[in-house]
């Protein structure tokens, strides 16, 4: 009997948390205005607390790809919202982004040096610190319909800081293995042919996808499904040569919005499949994050969390006016940026699956920050949003 | 508050208004943006008024005062150039068009200013589903009485300004079957129409009074009427058009309405009457439905005749006006108009036709504007 019951718990079990996962994520945006993926990573991190029945290795690899299909998609949906042209027409935005990202790289660092922490530790927590996640960011932005400056500069912000975090944990890794087995070779693939292979998968997809697309004359519903296949293609096809599925989506996502293929609004966030799938994604998420295991980690946490908010909030402050807003708004845009988590962990697995030795390391040391900012950074979005007067809420009030 | 003493201008001086869209670059769809917009514009001197509108994916821009249709249109130009270069910093498009075609109408914001609120207040949904976009045209009259004539002797004219901008046969999604589907949305206001049949200055304010003492109205802002008087700009306001896809089509039509009223005030047209108000509502249904080829009954004569036609016998008589007023290029274009293209409804629905796509539509109204 108790064979069986182990045997049901592991079956049943992560199904289960699911559903209270959504379940809890629809009291929490409906009751207490809280945004649904807060309540979808504490979800997580209880059912990783109670089911304690590890997955097979080949299932944890499936679960690997579904959560980096999950992220690939909201990856694709974030690429179909980017402007190339705006960064050209206003390029304080492309600078805001650089500076940014720059600034809490450096920040980050230094407060991780500060606590002790050995320096390539350090630097691949500062690297991971500089994304914002952009299944929290998509996530919020699309449950409460926002629509202005501050939304519109979050999400372009969002991508550009994704690509730096993705350009500077591939030249840790890079200078990792230059260190480790002296090969510049092997250093400078993972630091620029990795980058250049990932976009490259995507402009694969991205150029025959919409001219297909438009041939065929498929309707907006066909098109999402097209898309969320082309997607599901591309995270396997890149998650097997080890190239980033995440640069990938985001390309094709640029690519096919220039065609003027556009997800329908009642496909935004790929509709019930993107539901379930971002609940999976913020329960998986969450279940692999881990509590610091003690206190000065937990401060470590902390101090690493509202410096890189402060890095973000102060770059977008100060560059707000010359790339054309007001400093509330600049401020606002920095504080939208605050969650963390999603891309910077599967960043880690993945960093872990290309044989990357500090990855747990960096894993103890930077997961009192994911916790923290897996429940605060969207709530800080939120806010931030509803104090720009972007969101529908704000309106329904 | 009293009616406003009716100020005299320059007879026949004009400026134009125009609400605009607020467009996203990412969906086409209205976005929100006319407060950042606004801030922006205003950096650097805006070379004319510029203002927010009842939602805020609106914002309406006015010119100053012009004599003549040159003026005008440089000062329009020179606006849409400022407003696209602001707007482009901030990800957004503009486009004219008197409603945007697949916006819905319960995701537009209501601006954040007072009167704004307070409409909304009243008039529930209706204010969100006010997100249209017209074009006001101001022309200048030497005295109140004069200005009364000429707003009811323009009545049999109302048809032909519809159908000369009409531009938003699209909405909510899909062709509405109209050239015009924007008036449909004012005229779901109480105080829409026609201003009430009087033709001296002292009983229209007596008029006033009586609606002011009902609680109904405060002040002339109240009136969403067709053509309505403006008693401090010493003008009347024609109110019926789309924004035209274009600004030199805006300007076309404003020189349009100058010669119209230079030959009333010169007293070409026969004085105007009540019962030329009975066949107002359909001439002006048929224009909004048909446009160019609505079937409108003059109201003297009843003989019926399309608007194309109607038109062009009207540019043909008042050409000695534009002449005299220097308008005579506005009155080619629109000449141009009638016996090629057809007005914006015929261009934004050509698109659709060959794209089956109403992003399309959008990108074509965008395109359009910075021509």
């Amino acid at each position: 009997m108790e064979f069986e019951a182990g045997r049901i718990l592991a079956l049943a079990g992560w199904p289960a948390v699911l559903l209270a996962a959504w379940l809890a994520g629809e009291i929490a945006h409906r009751g207490l205005g809280v945004p649904r993926v807060c309540a979808y990573s504490l979800a997580g991190i209880v059912g990783s607390a109670l089911i304690t029945v590890q997955p097979a290795p080949q299932t944890a690899t499936a679960l690997l790809f579904l959560a980096n299909f999950a992220l690939a998609l909201v990856l694709f949906e974030l690429g179909h919202r980017i402007s190339p042209r705006w960064l050209v027409t206003n390029p304080w935005i492309l600078i805001t982004g650089i500076v940014e990202s720059l600034f809490t790289f450096v920040l980050v660092r230094w407060i991780a040096l500060a606590f002790g922490q050995p320096d390539d530790i350090a630097m691949v927590i500062a690297a991971l610190s500089v994304a914002t996640s952009p299944a929290a960011l998509v996530r919020v932005t699309n449950d409460l319909r926002c629509s202005g400056q501050v939304t519109e500069r979050a999400l372009h912000l969002c991508a550009i800081n994704c690509l730096l975090s993705v350009l500077l944990m591939k030249g840790g890794i890079g200078y990792w293995q230059l260190i480790e087995s002296g090969s510049l070779g092997s250093a400078l693939w993972n630091s620029g042919a990795t980058l250049a292979v990932s976009v490259g998968c995507g402009i694969l997809a991205g150029v025959p996808l919409p001219w297909l697309l438009r041939r065929l004359r498929v309707d907006e519903r066909g098109a999402t499904t097209a898309f969320a296949l082309a997607v599901m293609l591309l995270t396997l096809l890149t998650q097997g040569i080890n190239v980033s599925p995440l640069l990938a989506a985001l390309t094709l996502g640029v690519l096919t919005r220039r065609k003027r293929l556009l997800l329908a609004a009642a496909q935004r966030n790929f509709g019930v499949l993107g539901d379930l799938l971002t609940v999976f994604l913020f329960v998986f998420v969450a279940g692999i994050a881990v509590w610091p295991d003690s206190a000065i980690g937990l401060a470590c946490a902390v101090l690493l969390s509202v410096g890189r908010i402060a890095a973000k909030m102060t770059a977008t402050t100060a560059l707000a006016r010359v790339a054309g807003t007001s400093l509330r708004k600049g401020a606002l845009t920095g504080l939208a940026l605050a969650p963390l988590s999603t891309f910077a962990l599967l960043l880690l697995e993945y960093s872990r699956g290309a044989g990357f030795g500090l990855a747990d390391g960096s894993l103890s040391a930077i997961a009192g920050m994911v916790i923290i900012m897996e429940f605060i950074g969207p709530v800080f979005t939120q806010w931030a949003l509803m104090l720009a007067g972007e969101t529908q809420r704000a309106e329904e009030r | 508050m009293p009616l406003e003493t009716f100020h005299a201008s320059d007879a026949l001086s004009m400026g134009v208004e125009l609400e605009l869209q607020l467009v996203g670059d990412h969906d086409r769809d209205l976005a929100s943006g006319a407060a950042d917009l606004l801030e922006l514009a205003l950096r650097r001197a805006f070379p004319g008024d510029i203002k927010p509108e009842m939602t805020d994916s609106m914002i309406e821009v006015a010119t100053g005062i012009h004599a003549g249709h040159d003026s005008l249109l440089t000062q329009l130009r020179t606006m849409r150039d400022a407003l696209i270069d602001a707007a482009g910093r901030l990800n957004l498009s503009l486009c004219g068009g008197g409603t945007h075609p697949f916006q819905d109408w319960y995701e537009r914001r209501i601006y954040a200013a007072p009167r704004f609120q307070q409409l909304s207040g009243l008039y529930g949904y209706l204010a969100k589903q006010f997100t249209v976009f017209g074009q006001h045209v101001h022309i200048g009259m030497p005295d109140a009485d004069s200005a009364l004539r000429v707003l009811h002797a323009l009545n049999r004219y109302v048809p032909h300004f519809i159908a000369l901008s009409a531009s938003s046969p699209f909405s909510q999604g899909s062709d509405t079957h109209f050239d015009s589907s924007r008036l449909n949305s004012v005229f779901a206001f109480p105080l829409s129409g026609r201003a009430p049949f009087v033709l001296e200055w002292s009983r229209f304010e007596e008029y006033f009074e009586k609606m002011e003492d009902t609680g109904i109205v405060r002040s002339m802002k109240d009136f969403y009427w067709d053509i309505r008087p403006k008693p401090e700009y010493g003008t009347i306001e024609l109110r019926v058009c789309d924004t035209p896809l274009t600004v030199e089509r805006a300007a076309a039509i404003a020189v349009y309405l100058q010669a119209l009223c230079r030959s009333i005030l010169s007293g070409d047209e026969a004085p105007p009457l009540e019962d030329d108000y009975l066949v107002y509502t359909y001439n002006r249904f048929q224009a909004c439905r048909f446009g160019l080829e609505g079937l409108i009954v003059h109201p003297r004569t009843h003989v019926a005749a399309t608007l194309r036609d109607d038109i062009r016998a009207t540019l043909e008589r008042l050409a000695p006006h534009a002449d005299a007023l220097h308008g005579s290029a506005a009155f080619t274009s629109l000449r141009h108009m009638l016996d090629h293209g057809g007005n914006d409804a015929t261009r934004l629905r050509a698109v659709h036709a060959r794209t089956r796509n109403l992003l399309a539509v959008v990108d074509d109204a965008v395109a359009g504007f910075s021509e």
